[in-house]
């Protein structure tokens, strides 16, 4: 049997004081207000908002500046290096960065990353690509798997300014062990999946499964417990159209993706409650 | 001057694996701007209701100028592809909204914006994915689908698979509003902040629900004199005009991703 480890995320605790820093390194003015655990410093077009331990999405981070829609086609978008440093000097000066992680058995690796994102544009004869804005980010690997969701995630959107278009920070102050579960095999969750769908009257529909990958997520949205960082499987499956009129479909069958939980722990209500205390 | 808005979804399908939390996405995106920013509600379609009917230019015999053409923006979830969007099999009029090039050349179902259509949101996979393969030939996003632009300013969905989750249309909504720190972060905050644009709404939406790796994209459309991309909600700022085909010299679609 494998294991693999469960993490406990603590948000980072509110502090005007970083936010209204962050604030004056963005040119966002002083015009505040609080909430009861999340506070916002905006202007007219401008918003840099973070909540604390207790709000939806604990500890998110979140700067949007929409003077130029990130939809905008942006033809002297900042350089990908460029971008990438102000992204990296605005985490290290406001320490927004991951906080420690308290175990050794959690290896995290941090990859800094910035790009260019092209659209298309068409006039009715001719497809050109454009430059439209410099996104960066950084990506986090745990114990050499990918960590993703909107609640672990550092990226920032550029358009011809230096200073960003959107920022969205979202990490913990403290990540800690929860505990320790077995890791359901992929295969398991494979099989498990093709008979669920196919059910018992369908045994022979062509559901394909497109990908499958290990990730460390967390939810969504905090759900009032123990805020895990936990490992599941993200899966892309891909099963026919059974339309009306005999249609089939005549390209790409429709697809869907599943998170599914990777981690098997006796009952996992009781496993994880008991370790709040 | 609020809009007027509408949403089908299926959770139901007997022709797809079935979803769990269609009703509330759309539920969501329709009570926030129903009950929170006065906008009139035109439909709210679930299941055996919704239909692809609603959806179809009457030239294929649907009653789109009836249904989405009364509507400023549309928001539908349920499945997708690169063909189109699905409907149970058992309702009018059939189950797939189709593009072009999907069973002909301009066989589409879209032909929106005739009416008071602005804006359709589609909160389902791969639709706007920029390269498909069709009956073995690549028939990419402005193949499949500029032609559904008759004075529709913007589709809005992903490129890629999305999860199915209960947030998406609320916050859509609620970025779209300006309630968007009240509704997503969970408490009451004693002003409203300034509504994002459109597509800028769209994208937080993707941004804040989806895990990595999941596109979001928008494909808009300009003529001279307008700035779709530019486009607030009714109520709360700029709205372009219309963008008609053959009104000026020249015409362009534009489409662009947000990868998560």
């Amino acid at each position: 049997m494998s294991t693999i480890s469960l993490f406990r995320m603590t948000a980072p605790q509110l502090d005007a004081g970083v936010l209204r820093r962050a604030a004056d390194s963005l040119g966002l003015g002083d015009k505040l207000t609080k909430s009861d655990d999340a506070i916002a410093i905006h202007d007219d077009a401008r918003v840099l908002v973070r909540a604390g331990g207790c709000a939806k999405l604990p500890g998110v981070l979140l700067y949007l500046n929409h003077r130029s829609s990130l939809g905008a086609i942006h033809d002297n978008a900042v350089d990908p290096e460029r971008a990438g440093r102000w992204l990296g000097d605005f985490l290290e000066k406001h320490a927004l960065g991951p906080g420690k992680v308290g175990d050794d058995r959690a290896k995290l690796e941090l990859m800094p990353w910035s790009r260019v994102t092209e659209a298309v544009v068409f006039d009715g004869k001719e497809r050109k690509r454009v430059r439209a804005r410099t996104d960066a980010g950084v990506r986090l690997r745990l114990n050499g798997l990918p960590v993703s969701g909107p609640r672990t995630r550092i990226r920032a959107v550029f358009g011809n300014d230096e200073l960003p278009l959107m920022v969205h920070v979202a990490v913990w102050e403290r990540l800690e062990l929860h505990l320790e579960a077995e890791l359901v095999r992929r295969h398991d969750v494979v099989s498990a999946l093709e008979r669920s769908i196919r059910g018992r009257t369908e045994c022979n529909l062509a559901v394909r499964i497109k990908d499958i990958r290990l990730v460390y997520a967390a939810s969504e949205e905090f759900q009032g417990r123990p805020d895990l960082l936990a490992p599941y499987y993200f899966v892309e499956v891909e099963s026919p159209h059974r339309g009306s009129k005999g249609a089939t479909d005549p390209g790409q069958a429709p697809r869907q993706l599943l998170k599914i939980p990777a981690w098997r722990s006796g009952t996992q209500i009781d496993q994880i409650y008991p370790r709040v205390a | 001057m609020a809009g007027s808005v509408g949403v089908e979804w299926i959770n139901d399908y007997n022709n797809l694996n079935k979803l769990t939390h269609e009703h509330e996405d759309a539920g969501g995106f329709y009570d926030e701007l129903v009950n929170h920013d006065g906008w009139i509600g035109r439909f709210n379609w679930g299941n055996s209701n919704a239909w692809e009917d609603d959806f179809k230019r009457t030239a294929k015999g649907g009653h789109a100028p009836d249904w989405v053409e009364t509507c400023d923006i549309v928001y539908f979830t349920g499945h997708g592809s690169p063909s189109g969007f699905y409907f149970r099999s058992d309702t009018p009029d059939d189950s797939l909204v189709e593009g072009d090039f999907v069973s002909g050349p301009t066989n589409g179902d879209m032909r929106l914006g005739t009416g008071d259509l602005d804006w359709l949101a589609l909160e389902v996979c791969n639709t706007l994915q920029l390269n498909a393969t069709i009956g073995g030939v690549n028939r990419d996003v402005f193949d499949r689908w500029a032609d559904a632009f008759a004075g529709l300013h913007t589709i809005l969905s992903f490129t890629t698979t999305s999860l199915d989750l209960a947030t998406p249309g609320r916050y859509f909504a609620a970025f779209l509003d300006g309630r968007w720190l009240n509704v997503v972060y969970g408490f009451p905050f004693p002003v409203g902040v300034s509504p994002l644009k459109m597509i800028d709404a769209w994208f937080m939406m993707a941004e804040i629900c989806q895990p990595d790796d999941v596109e979001a994209a928008v494909l808009y459309a300009n003529t001279q004199g307008t700035d779709t991309q530019n486009d607030y909600a009714w109520g709360h700022g700029h709205v372009s005009p219309d963008p008609i085909r053959g009104a000026s010299s020249w015409f362009s679609w534009t489409w662009v991703p947000h990868a998560c």
